[in-house]
């Protein structure tokens, strides 16, 4: 899925990325300070990233859709929307369990932060694993090659 | 701040972690920066103005280190053809930084954290807005398509 040949996924990732990363460390300092802004601010990010998380995930998706089936990007972009979608809902319970549709209440926090940091070292391993797809070593290197075969059957290297 | 294509190859652990996160991170917190300080001009908000303060910071100061592991990775590509277009590469980059550092400023910068709804907040969503502009458009489709793109569009 693209926009004016650009690529959409590329450009979405770094709104969820951003948003939950800031999100945890910002909880994190409301538990060591107890200053609300930081709960607040955790509550208002957790949710900002679901959101953007779910439009890259559509994105992403129809990307998937069009990789060939037997490739090992596919597999891999098989693990990444794995991992992408249960982070997703790590951060999503996270957010209810802040307060959800009432608003930052602070109430567990505590919670909220384990699932949070699990969901943030899921998107490290997903980041890692995206970054395998694009910048890993190119498709046509890792398959094997027919020529040697047909190299053993003409005694001559195939053109 | 992509990951060049140039670089590719180079230690792993820089290239293929580090500094994509690094600069997702960043672009993220930016794009969230703008987005409170746009919540905080319908709402006047104080908080969103203060989360807005806080997500610069926290971009900035990640934007500069994936900025430090770039020039790190540029230098690798010394004597390249790659290298040209690294040059290209940091040079939108740091006009990124800049314009987020003046928003960044104008915000409260190292007095810290606006304490006061009665800012102008004009000069940062400007600024903002326009390094928002140059990532989208340039860098992050980048960071994919490598350099058939940069050579038609840039050099």
């Amino acid at each position: 899925m693209s926009i004016f040949g650009h690529p959409l996924h590329p450009m979405l990732v770094p709104l969820p990325i951003g948003a939950f990363v800031f999100g945890v460390i910002a909880l994190l300092l409301f538990t060591v300070s107890g200053d609300p802004f930081w709960l607040q601010g955790s509550y208002w990010l957790a949710i900002a990233g679901v959101v953007t998380a779910s439009a890259a995930a559509v994105a992403g998706f129809m990307d998937w859709l069009g990789i060939p089936g037997d490739s090992r990007n596919r597999n891999i972009g098989a693990w990444h929307l794995a991992l992408n979608l249960t982070l997703v809902g790590l951060f999503f319970v996270s957010w209810l369990i802040l307060g959800g549709f009432g608003g930052a209440t602070g109430a567990n926090a505590t919670f909220a932060l384990v699932l949070q940091v699990v969901g943030a070292l899921m998107l490290g391993v997903s980041g890692w694993l995206g970054g395998e797809m694009v910048f890993g070593k190119p498709e046509e290197d890792q398959k094997p090659t027919e020529q040697p075969k047909q190299e053993q059957q003409s005694g001559q290297p195939a053109t | 701040m992509s990951t060049l294509v140039a670089v590719r190859g180079r230690p792993a652990i820089l290239t293929d972690l580090f500094r994509p996160v690094l600069f997702s991170f960043s672009f993220g917190c930016f794009v969230f920066a703008a987005a409170g300080l746009i919540v905080f001009a319908g709402t006047e908000g104080l908080f969103f103005l203060r989360l807005s303060y806080w997500l610069a910071e926290a971009g900035l100061v990640t934007g500069l280190v994936a900025a430090l592991i770039g020039v790190a990775e540029w230098s690798f590509a010394l004597g390249e053809a790659d290298a040209r277009d690294g040059l290209w590469h940091s040079g939108r980059d740091v006009l990124v930084l800049t314009l987020f550092a003046a928003a960044w400023t104008s915000l409260g910068g190292f007095h810290g954290a606006p304490a006061t709804i009665g800012r102008d907040i004009t000069l940062a969503m400007f600024t903002e807005f326009m390094a928002i502009a140059l990532l989208v458009s340039f860098e992050v489709s980048f960071a994919v398509e490598g350099r058939p793109r940069m050579k038609g569009g840039l050099t």
